[in-house]
């Protein structure tokens, strides 16, 4: 008798296949979650790398090219921002200013046939400031305080001054009994002191810092308390006045506040010791939205300084704060990104502090894994203010610089803002 | 899966199918493959977060270059000049100008790692361990850009994951030049025109100690001689001295000196002469006085010259050819001296009277007279001319002679002679050697010899001692201020013997680009879990980094600096920045007092972490409008210029100095203004996985670049 099976598994056997089934569904699920969930956070710190690596791009390319502060290629051109320039009246005498990117011709502050000669004005900017040329050396009194004069030395006006015909017959400002009104002198040397003041009101603070060798004493004879006879009250002031906050002190040129021992001529290192000289950008992404702000404004904040390097000020708006607001461009990237993308913005600071000219950057962004803000900050070597006024065309867009293997020297034929 | 033969359906035919070994092995085979790609999904984070550690790597390396060339390296104003280079901290290792010990400080941001932290750490190649083996340590990133504000405001902030990377130089540290020559720190700057340079010597020149300063030194207090601008120092210090006579002891006589005949219708030694009467009388008469006394020295430097060099119808624009090579210096002293003499006649009389010629008086001084002169405008005018063309061609052309300070009105990298220390001793030039001052305890002392590119020629005195000889040959001055004279005392050495071997010189070699290049290594590591990452103790630091002052006779207050404790607890006034070279790197973040007990999160200031700001405002370096919470803050520790310097506290309850300067109770590293503690005991090791390497030139001469 044939028996016949029917087929089919037994239990036993359906089971272990179903045990199996667990196990290889379990298995494929975790991995497939597990899966998921690596490629999702690969990808959101792929994306959270790409956006720190395009702010870092940014801020690199914004520490060469100054775009921040003077975009070449804006539309309308960009005669509205640090190109412009307005009158500005300290003790009483009103002086056209400029300020970092406003041309040299607008302010009538260049040299077109130079001479190498103590009568030459304006800018050159071929120049090159050879030790030893006796027009870059400062021929006063350097230990010559402005709020002590008593002439005792001397009057170095005879040597050097901002006039080439100094009147020197005031007996105000001596606490001598015995000096004499010496007369009208002719002083030699009245290059430097006419390109120190040329400079400071065509570009503003930062940008007389940056234009002059790092050996420079910043002041001269001229434009002083007791007019020709004594140093210059912008310069060599450590108390001028202090607007009112965040606009820093407004005409404070010289660093020091600690009274007239300091009222010197200075070099960099003292001006800028305890201050910090920014360039304020006519920019609506500054805290204190300066593309506001009027162009005499604008003027006058590139024409001040902040206390920085002070505790007392450290939180003060007078001092980092009113800084930070005026200074720091904050510039977000990628305003036009889908919804759901995080937010990145590079921020940049110019100033010169202590001797130094520095461009901070600091690149913030909101981190798409955790929601938090998270950031970089750093200080990088950057481009001149000199070589970025000279990657412009005066007219707008960017000059073109080209070189060759028979003359390696970049050269332009363009018209730059420092050009004549 | 063997099945041949069978015929399904059929009697005694079994059906065909996977054995249970086989479905084992298969599904052996797909578990492999799927926890092989799910082994590849961690892969893929580990990149980005590499890539991530490289940013961070990157941003800091592109910083800490920048800083290093771009900031001020000017030497902080400490005592920087002695007659052994042991006795102050310039003449060790806290100037060199190698990155890390240039950067290591709260306004560079970077700080050493702690030690103890540091040798937990595991490397590839073991990298890290071999470099502490070395005496090198690790660093950490503050989490502040290095802005160059004060970092006395240091705020508190949020931790970065820029702290989450460590980092070294390898390479060997260069024989780099030497920054401040500690014997005569080099170059001397005054202005042009100007007197003998005289100025501040609280110490050295108070009469009730003088002991070594040359007996008929010229020393004057105050009195009526305050706010005199060419004393190289404040209105505020009292006592002053002639400095530049100890190299030319003619020059006081420009300083002050009376007529040995009889003179302007005075008898002799009846009227001073000099640049001294005229600061204190300011007349014209007080003027021609002074500029007898130039004309004097003028004389007596160059005899018979006065038409031709100094009284001349043209600014002189070189050296006229009669003037020997070795006496340039002493011409352009003459000139400094004459051309400030004759510019005070300005305020005194009229450009009409002077036009016509005012009449110098003469002088006699030691038996010698001063010539007659005529002093006109136009040569008031050829003198200034002839003084600054001569100092800055003086100056330029000769580093290596010292006759004439260096003219402040145009400053150059000419004016720093390059030196080097030789750091191959031999058996006939071995170290220098002696003890550090004063001699209480003994302890023994050594430093390199020196070596210039070429033989400095009148080397002369320096400012700060200027009775001692370079080197110092006299005895007296090591036991100058105490009582009892240590035996023996410094060794006499000789000027020839002080030098280094001149074929030893390197510094303008010419060498290839990898001779001058170190390396950063960036290496990724968490050390802030670790429960000790706030409260363990700074890393070493360098000894001279805690200041100290040159020697010096006796203190304002409490009697004469008979130990080297005292030395300690007397140093120079500390400017703001002398505390980027000095001091602990960690300094604006340290505990003040042990924070055992204290609880994770502690923010109390009584240990030393950030206060508020009276004025409430959130300063931070993180700027502040993104919604930090970061409280208003400043650092005690950080302001207290006093507080971590010296052998003994400011007051009874504060604490240990030494322990503030060393760092002994940790530091708030992670800057939050309060006590973190990490979740990872130390007896954890923790490997660092290495993110990136960047290769730099390393200065050998200190520099700034634009």
């Amino acid at each position: 008798m044939r028996i016949l099976r029917t087929s089919g598994f037994t239990l036993i056997e359906m089971l272990i296949a179903i045990a199996l089934g667990v196990v290889i569904i379990t298995t494929c699920a975790a991995g497939f979650r597990v899966a998921s969930q690596s490629i999702s956070v690969a990808n959101r710190l792929a994306l959270e790398n790409t956006l720190m690596r395009s702010g870092y791009f940014a801020a690199v390319e914004e520490a060469d090219y100054w775009e921040s502060f003077d975009d070449p290629n804006a539309t309308p051109a960009p005669a509205t921002s640090l190109r412009g320039s307005a009158s500005l009246t300290y003790h009483g005498v009103a002086t056209a200013r400029g300020m970092a990117f406003t041309p040299l011709t607008q302010m009538g502050f260049t040299c077109a046939a130079p001479t190498n000669s103590e009568a030459d004005r304006g800018w050159d900017s071929a120049y090159q400031w050879p030790a030893s040329d006796p027009r870059g050396w400062y021929h006063g009194q350097i230990p010559e305080f402005m709020h002590n004069i008593d002439g005792k030395f001397g009057f170095y006006e005879v040597f050097t001054h901002l006039s080439s015909a100094p009147n020197l017959s005031s007996t105000a400002l001596v606490q001598s009994a015995n000096l004499v009104a010496y007369g009208v002198a002719s002083p030699l040397h009245t290059w430097l002191p006419n390109q120190l003041e040329g400079m400071k009101n065509a570009l503003g603070y930062y940008g007389l810092y940056d234009y002059f060798p790092a050996n420079t004493f910043f002041g001269y004879y001229g434009h002083g308390d007791w007019g020709d006879q004594s140093l210059s009250h912008e310069w060599s002031n450590p108390d001028s006045p202090n607007t009112a906050s965040p606009n820093g002190s407004l005409f404070k040129l010289s660093g020091f506040s600690q009274g007239y021992d300091y009222s010197t001529v200075n070099g960099r290192n003292n001006n800028t010791n305890s201050v910090s000289f920014p360039i304020v950008p006519a920019s609506g992404f500054t805290e204190f939205r300066t593309d506001t702000l009027a162009v005499q404004d604008l003027v006058s904040r590139n024409h001040s300084s902040w206390v920085t390097n002070t505790y007392q000020a450290a939180g003060t708006s007078a001092g980092v704060s009113g800084f930070l607001g005026n200074a720091l461009v904050r510039t977000p990237l990628m305003t036009s990104r889908p919804a759901y993308w995080p937010e990145l913005r590079v921020q940049v600071a110019r100033y010169a502090n202590q001797s130094r000219f520095a461009t901070l950057c600091r690149i913030s962004w909101r981190s798409p894994l955790t929601g938090a803000t998270a950031e970089a900050a750093f200080t990088v070597l950057s481009t001149t203010l000199r070589g970025a006024r000279q990657q412009r065309r005066q007219g707008g867009g960017w000059a073109t610089w080209t070189n060759s293997i028979s003359d390696p020297i970049l050269r332009t034929t363009d018209a730059t803002l420092d050009s004549p | 899966m063997p099945c041949a033969g069978k015929t399904p359906g059929t009697p005694g035919i079994t059906r065909c199918g996977f054995t249970l070994f086989e479905v084992a092995i298969s599904l052996g085979l797909a578990a492999f493959g799927v926890v092989s790609v799910m082994m590849l999904f961690p892969q893929g984070i580990k990149a980005q977060q590499m890539a991530r550690s490289r940013f961070f790597a990157a941003t800091k390396a592109l910083e800490m270059v920048d800083s290093y060339n771009s900031f001020n390296n000017a030497t902080a104003n400490i005592d920087n000049e002695a007659p052994d280079p042991w006795d102050v901290p310039t003449g060790r290792c806290s100037s060199a100008n190698d990155l890390e010990r240039r950067l290591a400080s709260p306004r560079f941001g970077i700080a050493p790692l702690p030690t103890e932290i540091a040798k937990r750490l595991d490397s590839d190649g073991d990298e890290i361990r071999q470099i502490l083996g070395d005496g090198g340590l690790l660093y950490y990133s503050q989490p502040q850009a290095a802005a160059g504000f004060m970092e006395t405001g240091t705020p508190a902030a949020p931790p970065v994951e820029a702290q989450r990377l460590v980092f070294a130089v390898v390479g060997y540290a260069q024989d780099n030049a030497i920054h401040v020559f500690p014997w005569k720190a080099w170059p001397y700057y005054t202005p042009y025109p100007s007197p003998p340079m005289h100025g501040y010597h609280q110490y050295e020149a108070d009469p009730a100690v003088l002991q070594s300063v040359p007996a008929d030194a010229l020393h004057y207090s105050a009195g009526s001689f305050t706010v005199d601008p060419f004393q190289n120092s404040r209105d505020w210090d009292t006592d002053r001295m002639l400095i530049e006579d100890a190299n030319d002891p003619d020059m006081r006589k420009v300083f002050t000196c009376t007529n040995q005949a009889a003179s302007a219708g005075a008898p002799a030694g009846s009227v001073e002469f000099g640049y001294k009467q005229h600061f204190r009388e300011r007349s014209l008469d007080s003027a021609l006085r002074y500029c007898a006394a130039a004309l004097w020295y003028c004389e007596r430097k160059f005899p018979g010259a006065a038409a031709s060099y100094f009284l001349t119808s043209a600014p002189l624009t070189t050296f006229p050819t009669s003037v020997p090579q070795d006496r340039k210096g002493d011409l352009v002293n003459c000139l400094r001296f004459l051309s400030h003499a004759t510019t005070c006649l300005t305020a005194f009389a009229s450009k009409g009277t002077l036009d016509a010629g005012v009449m110098v008086p003469q002088l006699t001084v030691d038996s010698l007279t001063s010539p007659a002169a005529l002093v006109t405008t136009s040569v008031i005018i050829n003198q200034h001319e002839s003084c600054l063309d001569l100092a800055m061609l003086f100056a330029a052309s000769y580093p290596y002679d010292w006759a004439a300070p260096r003219p402040e009105n145009r400053m150059i990298m000419m004016d720093h002679p390059l030196l080097e220390y030789d750091l191959f001793p031999t058996s006939s030039a071995p170290m220098l050697s002696g003890r550090i001052w004063p001699g209480n305890p003994l302890i023994p002392a050594n430093q390199w010899r020196p070596i210039a590119a070429q033989p400095i020629v009148h080397i002369g005195r320096s400012y700060q001692f200027p009775s001692e000889d370079i080197p110092s040959a006299n005895p007296v001055w090591s036991w100058w201020g105490s009582t009892t004279p240590p035996t023996p005392p410094y060794a006499a050495g000789q000027p020839s013997t002080f030098w280094g071997d001149p074929s030893h010189f390197t510094l303008t070699n010419t060498f290839e680009p990898s001779e001058r290049c170190r390396q950063l290594v960036f290496w990724a590591v968490d050390w802030m879990q670790y429960e000790d990452c706030e409260t363990a103790p700074s890393a070493p630091i360098d000894a001279s980094r805690y200041t100290r002052s040159a020697p010096k006779a006796r203190a304002a207050a409490g009697g004469p600096v008979d130990t080297v404790d005292k030395l300690f607890d007397a140093p120079a006034f500390m400017e703001w920045a002398q505390q980027s070279t000095n001091r602990n790197p960690e300094k604006t973040m340290i505990f003040s007092v042990p924070t055992a007990g204290k609880p994770d999160g502690y923010t109390g200031a009584d240990v030393g972490l950030p206060k508020t700001f009276s004025d409430g405002f959130a300063w931070t370096l993180r700027f502040g409008n993104d919604g930090v919470p970061t409280p208003p803050t400043w650092n005690p520790w950080a302001f207290g210029h006093k507080r971590d310097q010296g052998m003994t506290p400011l007051a009874p309850s504060d604490p240990d100095p030494r322990k503030l300067f060393l760092g002994r109770f940790g530091a708030d590293r992670n800057f939050n203004g309060r006590l973190d503690r990490g979740t990872l005991p130390v007896s954890v090791r923790l490997r660092a996985q290495t993110v990136a390497r960047f290769n730099y030139y390393d200065l050998r001469v200190p520099a700034m670049i634009r």
